[in-house]
Order: C-alpha cells, then structure tokens, then sequence
C-alpha cells in the first residue's frame, strides 16, 4: 500500500471511523513514517482549529430588513435583489403600483402610463415569449417629479458654501450629464411616442437624477 | 495619489509608516472576535491591512495639534480624531484582524483595504476607494475610481464621474456610475447589475446558470465576452446602436435589433437571464478565446 | 424555553429581536462560513424569517440554538438546491481542485483560516463546516446534501488537507 493510500485514510483515523483491520494497518506504518505523522498532527490541528473558530456578527444591520418582512404579514419566498429591481423599474410605469407609496416612486412614476393591450411586439419574433404591455406617451409635465427636483436643487443651492467648488462642479457636471441623456430621450419620444424601451429608459434617467440629486443635497446638508 | 500608487501600497508587506514622514501616533489595541472597526478621518489616506492578529494597530501621521482617538465600546472600535477646529490631512495605516466588519467614512479620503474578509463599507466624496482580496463591501465615492480586486462577496459599488473595475469578483456584484466606464474581468459572478449613463460597460467572465445579469447605459458600448459553453439568455436592446454576436447565439437576425426592440438571443440552455440594453452604444456578445490568455495579464 | 422565544412564538417581535441579537453572531458566522461569503447577510435575514415563521413549531424538546441551528443549515441547504451547479461539482472528483486557484496573496503573511476555508470549493468546505464546524455526521451530512457518505468523506478529508496550509503563524512570529 503505497504512502498516498495511507494518507487518504488519515481524517477516516482522526474520526475513528475506519474498520480494525484498515486502523491496524495505518497505525503499523504511522509508526515508521515521518511523513504521514506529520500530516496526522496537521489534520488534527485543523479540526481543533475548527472546533474554536469565533462568530462575528455583521457590520451592516440586517435586523430592518427582517423586520420589514415579517411585520407586513405577507412573507413570500426570497426575491432576488435583481429581480426587486427590474420590478421596481417596471412599476414607476404601472400605475395601481406607484400609487402605493414609496416617496420616491410616487416622484417619479408619474413619468409613464402603461396599459395593457394586445402586444405590442408582434411584428418582432421571439425566441422566447416576452409579455411588454402597450405604452401610451409619457407625461412629462409630472407635477410631483418636478416639485421634488426643484426642492432638490433649491437645498443644494443652499448648501453650496458648505462644498467645496470642486465638488460642486462634478455634481453639476453629472446632472447635466443625465439632463442630455433625459433630452436625448425625449427627442426621440417625440418621434417614437409608443415605444416600450424610450419610456422605460427616460423613467430610469429621471430617476438617476433624483437619486444623485438626493445624494448632492444629503452632502450640502451635511456640511452646514 | 493615482489608484495605481494606491495598489502598490497595498501590495507592501505590513510595515511601519515610511521613515520620511514617522507616524505621530502608533497605537494597538485587542480586538476580541466580533468587534467591528469604524473610522471617521474627513480627509486623508486610511490603508487597512488584514492581518492574522485579534488586535488593531493603528498607524496615523498627522499634524501635531491633533489627537487621534482609539475608543472601544460595546464591540465596535472607534477611529477618529480631535483637531480642535484645525483641518489637516490625516494619514491612516492600520492592520487589522482579517475577520473585522469595518465602516470607513469621510469627505476627502483616499481608501486602500487588502485582506480583510469582514464586511466592509466605505463612503468618501473624493477619492478613490481600491480594495483587494475581501469578502462583501459597499464602496461609493463620488469623484474617484473605484476598483476591486478579488472579492467572495456581495459588492455594491457607486461611483459617479469616474470608472469602476472589478476583477476576479464571486459574488453578486451592483455597480454604478455615471461618467465612467464599468470593466468587470475575470468575473464568476452570480449575479450582476451594472450601470453608467456615459461610459462603456464590458463583462468578461462566467454567469451562473439560473443567474441574473443586467448591463445598462446611455452612450457607450456594451461587450460581454463569456465562454461558447455558458448557458444564458440575451435580452438585447439599444435604440441607435448596433448588435453583433460572435459567440453561437439562436436568435433572429441582428439587424432586428434596432430602435428599442427587446429581441432574446439563447445560447446552450438558455439559464442565465442577462438584459443588455443600450441608448446609444453597440452592443457585442464576444466568444470567450481571446479572453483565456486576457485572464493572465 | 427563555422567556423571549416563548413571547417571540406567541407574535412579540420586540421579544423576537432580542432573539435576533443573541443569536446573530452564531447564525452569521455559521452562514458565511457555507456560502463562502456570497450573500451572507442576505441568507442570514432569510433564516431568521424562516425562524419567525417557525417559531410556533419549536417544542422545547431540544436547546433552542441547537434547533435554530439546524433551521439555519437547511435554509442554507435549499438555496444551494436551487443552484444545480453546486450539485454537480460535489459529486464531483478530483477535477474539483481544478477549479481552485491557488491563493494568491499580495501580502507576506500567511492566509488566515477563516479565509482559506471560505476559499475552499463549495462541495469542500461545505462539509467541512457542517462536519468540523458544526458537528454533524457523515451520514447526516450526505442526508441533507444529497450526497454518499463515502463523498462526504472524501470531500471533508481534501478540506482537511487544503486547510493545513493555513493554520497560520504562531503568535510568537508577531512579537516585535
């Protein structure tokens, strides 16, 4: 029996859980093989190691989440934090949802309406069946959005003294940024009004805006 | 500092501060398992090193008028400093056990942490944050690169007017800029949502069957270079951009792909669920060959 | 049963965090150690749910974190069912160690334990930590994972043996 075999055979040992003949067999040749001590002595240092290893808790706090899924009473399985996402996108443009009430989905999901009404891909064959309701065109004049932002810029106007210029000249470099992306999109809208893809992608843009206007002005109030 | 000189620094053993410039304060304390690290510095250079070690030595080079502060309650270590109204620059160099949860937060901070397996958070305004060999982390920073290399865990990455890279990343990744390029090499990620309004997006890994992969943005290309062997399903759209695939994809025509249409390519079984979708940019499905000999550079 | 798991079974959720919070470390620990690090805290959220859910069922018959353990490791269990690749690569053979890169450290350190066990491969080191760790049986292990005893063998002793390389150094080698 060549050293390898008797190596493979040494946790089996360490457990006491290999049969008298195969135990009587290593213990003959443990006794003249340095090597295969020394593995020995190894492994038990391992399972020792194991048995003391420490716990540690999380540095994020993970006590909301939970909370949040058990106080609502309706506990589901797991949901992908990417399919949560791809959900969220599609509900700032599904009405019964936006009505619900997340701030920043009530902000922003007055962006598009959609309605379900035949499909609207017919003319595009699919490998796959993708269900996309029809779109009518999006209201751009969203009232709430409009309201957020202009509360948005007018904080970090406020704050302004508090960055410094540097600063100031990415975030506004960004949102202008995102401001071409949402005009490029409308462009397009105008000529494509119905398109499942525009609306969705302005809603988004809008919505980037937002988020970075939040994080600007959550820096500006910071500072003051 | 470049992330480059950044990476190096990282890559030194554990030392003391340069001779140049000694540290003012060298201080270690226990750290019993279970103690989380927490490091407020507004401006400045904080470098963690994992180390083997249940203790934090805490290295800081900083103006003599102030006094950096090492306080432990109820399980989490506090770093931070007094500078009785002065602002100056201070410069961390801190080894840490591998297994400590650490949060690092400030204004003007130049982050580095190798080694530490711990989740980790850090949020900066300037600054890039570069992290190497570690498990889940959040890093954002706003004026500044971020860049992982080798991570086990979770990643939720924010940066906005720089690039974001990643490689050798297991875990599900969320990425986010918004002038930058997003460049994700040697990826076995089990999921991955990713995002730029004006950069270019580029994946070259593996995707996990029954994973979930979404790879956005506004202008700027899209590439995913993934083996011919991988199982997925590609939701394709961009609306002034182009498609082209060189992997054994199933799907209609790419000169359908045009003006928003959501058009699905299947290769092998079809698994992997992955939305490319694109305003402006091209977006290319790359067979993995080339990207063999990429993984050794 | 402690008062508080007792109210937490009858709907006290302020009773049920502080069960949360003593039990945390342990069930984080446990679930990191499994998955490798990839999704830690959302898989921990997902057991303790499961663990409200539950609660009712819990008779008292055993410890209350020996059965909250168990309840952690097949939450841990079926998110590994869901994932056919796991499966496959634990029935696996010795083209299993292909798979891994060697660690590559950047540091002049050796790994630390903990970290090279969440190297491990994923049929390995889970039972490695299911064995080792958390003290079950061959034919427990092979129960729960749906695999032979003779592979949760075989897969524990390659653990063991990638593990030695990283029991790390002696406390006496940081002394200055």
């Amino acid at each position: 029996m060549t050293t390898d075999r008797f190596t493979s055979q040494l946790s089996e040992y360490l457990d006491a859980g290999l049969p008298v003949d195969e135990r009587q067999s290593l213990e003959a040749h443990l006794a003249s093989c340095d090597r295969c001590r020394e593995t020995l002595d190894e492994l038990r240092a391992v399972v020792t190691r194991a048995k003391n290893l420490q716990d540690s808790a999380p540095v994020n706090d993970l006590w909301r989440g939970i909370h949040a899924r058990i106080a609502s009473g309706s506990i589901t399985g797991r949901v992908s934090p990417f399919r949560r996402a791809i959900t969220r996108r599609l509900s700032f443009t599904i009405p019964q949802v936006a009505a619900a009430g997340l701030a920043l989905m009530i902000l922003s999901g007055g962006l598009v309406w959609m309605a379900r009404s035949g499909d609207p891909r017919a003319d595009v064959p699919a490998i796959r069946a993708q269900e996309e309701p029809a779109v009518v065109p999006a209201n751009f004049a969203d009232k709430h959005y409009d309201a957020a932002i202009a509360e948005l810029e007018q904080t970090l106007d406020a704050g302004r003294k508090s960055l410094d210029p540097e600063t100031i000249r990415v975030l506004e470099e960004n949102l202008a940024a995102i401001d071409r992306a949402i005009d490029q999109c409308r462009l397009a809208l105008a000529t494509d009004p119905a398109n499942v893809y525009l609306n969705t992608h302005l809603a988004d843009a809008r919505q980037r805006k937002l988020l970075l206007l939040r994080r600007a002005a959550a820096l500006a109030t910071k500072g003051t | 500092m470049t992330v480059a000189l950044l990476s190096t620094l990282l890559t030194q053993a554990p030392a003391p501060a340069p001779q140049s410039r000694p540290p003012q304060t060298d201080q270690t304390v226990p750290a019993a398992r279970g103690t989380r690290l927490v490091i407020d510095n507004h401006a400045g250079e904080v470098v963690v090193h994992g180390w083997e070690k249940d203790a934090l030595r805490v290295q800081v080079r900083h103006n003599t008028r102030v006094k950096i502060n090492v306080r432990t309650n109820a399980g989490t270590i506090n770093v931070d400093s007094d500078s009785s109204g002065h602002t100056s620059s201070i410069d961390y160099d801190i080894s840490a056990p591998s297994w400590m949860p650490i949060k690092i937060e400030g204004q003007y901070n130049y982050v580095g942490i190798d080694g530490i397996q711990g989740d980790i958070s850090v949020e900066t305004v300037r600054g890039d944050v570069v992290l190497k060999d570690v498990g889940s982390a959040i890093a954002k920073t706003i004026e500044g690169e971020v860049q992982v290399d080798g991570a086990r865990g979770k990643l939720t990455l924010s940066s906005v007017n720089d690039n974001i890279k990643v490689t050798g990343a297991r875990g599900e990744l969320i990425a986010e800029t918004t002038n930058g390029d997003l460049t994700l090499a040697r990826m076995e990620s089990s999921g991955a949502e990713v995002t730029t309004v004006n950069g270019d997006v580029t994946y070259e890994g593996t995707l996990a069957d029954r994973g979930h992969y979404s790879f956005t943005n506004h202008n700027g290309d899209i590439e995913l270079t993934v083996q011919d062997t991988a199982n997925a399903t590609f939701n394709v759209r961009t609306y002034n951009g182009e498609f082209s695939a060189s992997l054994p994809v199933k799907g209609p025509d790419p000169s359908q792909v045009r003006k928003g249409r959501r058009v699905a390519y299947t290769l092998g079984n079809g698994s992997a669920e992955v939305e490319l979708e694109s305003f402006g940019g091209d977006i290319k499905l790359r067979r993995a060959g080339a990207g063999r000999t990429r993984r050794d550079q | 049963m402690t008062d508080d798991v007792a109210l937490a079974a009858a709907g006290d959720v302020s009773a049920f965090e502080r069960v949360y919070q003593t039990h945390l470390p342990r069930v984080h620990s446990l679930v990191r150690r499994m998955t490798g690090g990839r999704d830690t805290d959302e898989v921990t959220q997902d057991v303790f749910v499961r663990v409200w859910q539950k609660l009712s069922t819990f008779r008292g018959d055993s410890a209350f974190s020996t059965w909250l353990h168990r309840l952690a490791v097949n939450v841990v269990i079926e998110r590994f069912r869901s994932e056919t690749l796991r499966r496959q690569r634990l029935r696996g053979g010795d083209d299993l160690f292909d798979t891994i890169s060697a660690p590559v450290r950047s540091r002049d350190f050796a790994m630390d334990f903990e970290t090279a066990l969440d190297r491990l491969p994923d049929g390995a080191r889970e039972v490695f930590v299911l064995h080792d760790v958390e003290g079950y049986k061959h034919h427990e292990i092979a129960s729960r994972l749906d695999i032979s005893a003779g592979t949760s063998k075989a897969q524990l002793h390659r653990a063991r043996m990638m593990l030695r390389k990283h029991l790390g150094r002696k406390e006496s080698d940081y002394d200055d």
